[in-house]
């Protein structure tokens, strides 16, 4: 009747999959507790776009699977980029709402996709679980999203924007209705099971416990947090790590049999070298945020207070240096110590006198 | 899809075709606005254009143009909404330019649904004293919006606690709630080491904030003292 499966290993996946979200809840209490507005940010910059990194990794690394998905890996990227500058020439609240409900829909089925790898490592449930495991997911975030006072406040905003005039009688309706379609549903998940296991199949505790922590700490946030910052670090945090683990140890397993020909990503993932894989996670990170024109304040969590250096001075009616403005000044300087780098270094490789330099100019 | 289905679908599709012809030819000697007729005209092929999408030979993208029709209609809602649609464009298809940007302060009264729902939230309360002080701010609000009218026993004094409460939930992703409350000190001449604590919180939290110190910003709002009045003030 139970079979126990994991994703990686028993320890790994106590770690990465079960406790996480816990750890993730209480790195974002903390950062409400203790951190700055600035804290959203910075997890972004180092958890969200080192795990894009991993995106790229996974879906480019492979030349096999490269191949197989073909050309909707260059005509995609394209027509997302094209769309999103139309979008924010012409529509901007639908591109930000695209965006957000997109990421809503991606967080789902990332955790559904985790259900369904342990379904596939337990060799458990019936040919069904797959969907009713899908609906709930859809029925447990979307509860989320229409009932708690994180988002429905922000739902009730954009559709007054769009001049849509929701009543408070009706947000409630809308809560009414969804709590309902949440329990009727939990009881059709749960006679599902049951009726798997009672036509023979096995069920795999770990996948379930999986689920129950994940969605505990969407709605715990969603509920228990007074701001968007709680939310948004632990779920970033959860969602990211949770990606750019699957990403490395699937393309560990993919390249070690040696039969692929991918070099650049079986050297990041070969076994001792993870340091590398987090490496470059980060240095595409910060050459990401960087080139976005990110404040640099962002990467320690606004600490540093580059503007800080010039201060106002009102007898004269100068303001301080914006962060904008700190961020120029700070590009200047790497631009002058890399002409002060050249500098010193050609004061001592050209020394003709030198027996070792003389033969590159004979 | 079998011949004779398919078939069947084409029959179908050009009768719906004729269909909108018609209509539209009705439409157009009834004085229907022209962009209506381009929808009604636009109708099928787009249909059509939309089922290939999901069953023909492109149907691997499906999940992209799902997303980016859906988005499409909305986003074309939202860009005549919000005039932004070429008006060359719009008076050749005898549309009207859109409502424009709404008020949902003034005009649509958005903080008083969300404040009979969640009248604890930092974001609710402040999106609550903001709609005071605008209404604080300019009298012609009053005589413009009957919005304004809840609030005609409110004085500085409550939109401050107002700010205050919001301040309690610690939120840190909302600067306008830090900034506008050192604002509110000053239009309320508190002492200056309140105004002082406010504008550093301010700076403490949100420190990649490309505003001015709140204290400049609204200098000139402060109610005129004499200088030997403040002095008495700050002791």
């Amino acid at each position: 009747m139970i079979q126990t499966g994991y994703i990686l290993t028993r320890r790994l996946d106590v770690f990465w999959f079960l406790a996480l979200p816990f750890l993730a809840a209480g790195v974002a209490l903390a950062s409400q507790q203790w951190l700055n507005g600035v804290a959203l940010v910075t997890i972004g910059l180092w958890v969200t776009v080192p795990h894009h990194f991993a995106s790229w990794l996974r879906t480019f690394g492979i030349p096999e699977e490269r191949r197989q998905w073909g050309d909707r890996l260059y005509v995609g990227p394209l027509l997302i980029f094209l769309s999103c500058i139309a979008g924010l020439k012409w529509a901007p609240i639908t591109t930000a709402m695209t965006i957000i409900l997109w990421d809503h829909q991606h967080s789902i089925m990332q955790q559904h996709g985790f259900a369904r790898i342990y379904d596939f490592r337990g060799r458990t449930g019936a040919p069904s679980t797959g969907r009713f495991d899908l609906i709930l997911g859809w029925v447990l975030f979307c509860n989320m999203l229409l009932t708690s006072p994180l988002f429905m406040p922000v739902l009730v905003r954009e559709l007054y924007r769009f001049r849509i005039e929701i009543t408070p009688d009706i947000v409630r309706l809308i809560a009414t209705v969804s709590w309902t379609i949440t329990a009727v549903y939990a009881v059709i998940y749960t006679a599902h099971v049951i009726w798997s296991i009672r036509r023979g199949y096995q069920i795999n505790p770990i996948k379930y416990l999986f689920i129950a922590c994940s969605y505990f700490m969407w709605y715990f946030c969603a509920w228990q947090a007074s701001n968007v910052l709680v939310f948004g670090v632990a779920h970033r945090i959860m969602h990211g790590a949770q990606y750019t683990v699957i990403v490395y140890w699937y393309l560990r397993r993919q390249t070690q049999d040696h039969k692929s020909k991918s070099r650049f990503a079986a050297m990041l993932v070969r076994p001792g070298n993870v340091i590398a894989f987090v490496l470059m996670g980060l240095i595409y990170a910060g050459a990401f945020h960087t080139l976005s024109g990110g404040p640099i304040g962002a990467f320690i969590f606004g600490w540093v207070d580059f503007p800080g250096i010039y201060k106002a001075i009102p007898s004269l009616g100068l303001s301080a240096l914006t962060p904008s403005e700190g961020y120029a000044i700070v590009a200047q300087g790497l631009i002058e110590a890399f002409a002060l780098t050249h500098y010193y270094f050609d004061s001592f490789i050209w020394k003709v006198s030198d027996r070792r330099i003389q033969g590159g100019l004979a | 899809m079998t011949g004779s289905r398919s078939a069947t679908m084409r029959m179908l599709r050009r009768l719906a075709l004729g269909g909108c012809v018609m209509v539209s030819a009705y439409g157009y000697i009834s004085g229907w606005p022209a962009w209506l007729l381009v929808v009604i005209l636009l109708l099928i092929p787009f249909l059509s254009f939309s089922v290939w999408m999901f069953t023909g030979r492109l149907r691997r993208y499906r999940f992209l143009f799902g997303i980016y029709l859906v988005a499409g209609f909305v986003g074309s809602y939202e860009a005549w909404q919000y005039q932004r649609i070429p008006e060359s464009l719009t008076s050749s298809l005898d549309m009207n330019s859109g409502p424009g940007e709404p008020d949902l302060f003034l005009e649509h009264d958005l903080p008083s649904v969300l404040y009979e729902l969640y009248p604890e939230r930092s974001e609710v309360l402040f999106i609550r004293a903001f709609q005071m002080k605008l209404c604080q701010e300019d009298r012609r609000a009053w005589q413009q919006n009957s919005v304004c009218e809840q609030f005609h026993d409110t004085d500085l004094s409550t939109i401050r606690e107002y700010f205050e409460r919001a301040l309690r939930n610690k939120s840190k992703t909302d600067e306008n709630l830090y900034f506008h409350y050192v604002e509110i000190l000053m239009r309320l001449d508190a002492p200056q080491s309140e105004i002082d604590a406010a504008a550093r919180e301010w700076k403490r939290l949100f420190p990649l904030s490309e505003r001015p110190d709140p204290r400049t910003a609204f200098a000139n709002l402060r109610p005129d003292k004499t200088s030997a009045e403040r002095v008495e003030q700050r002791n």
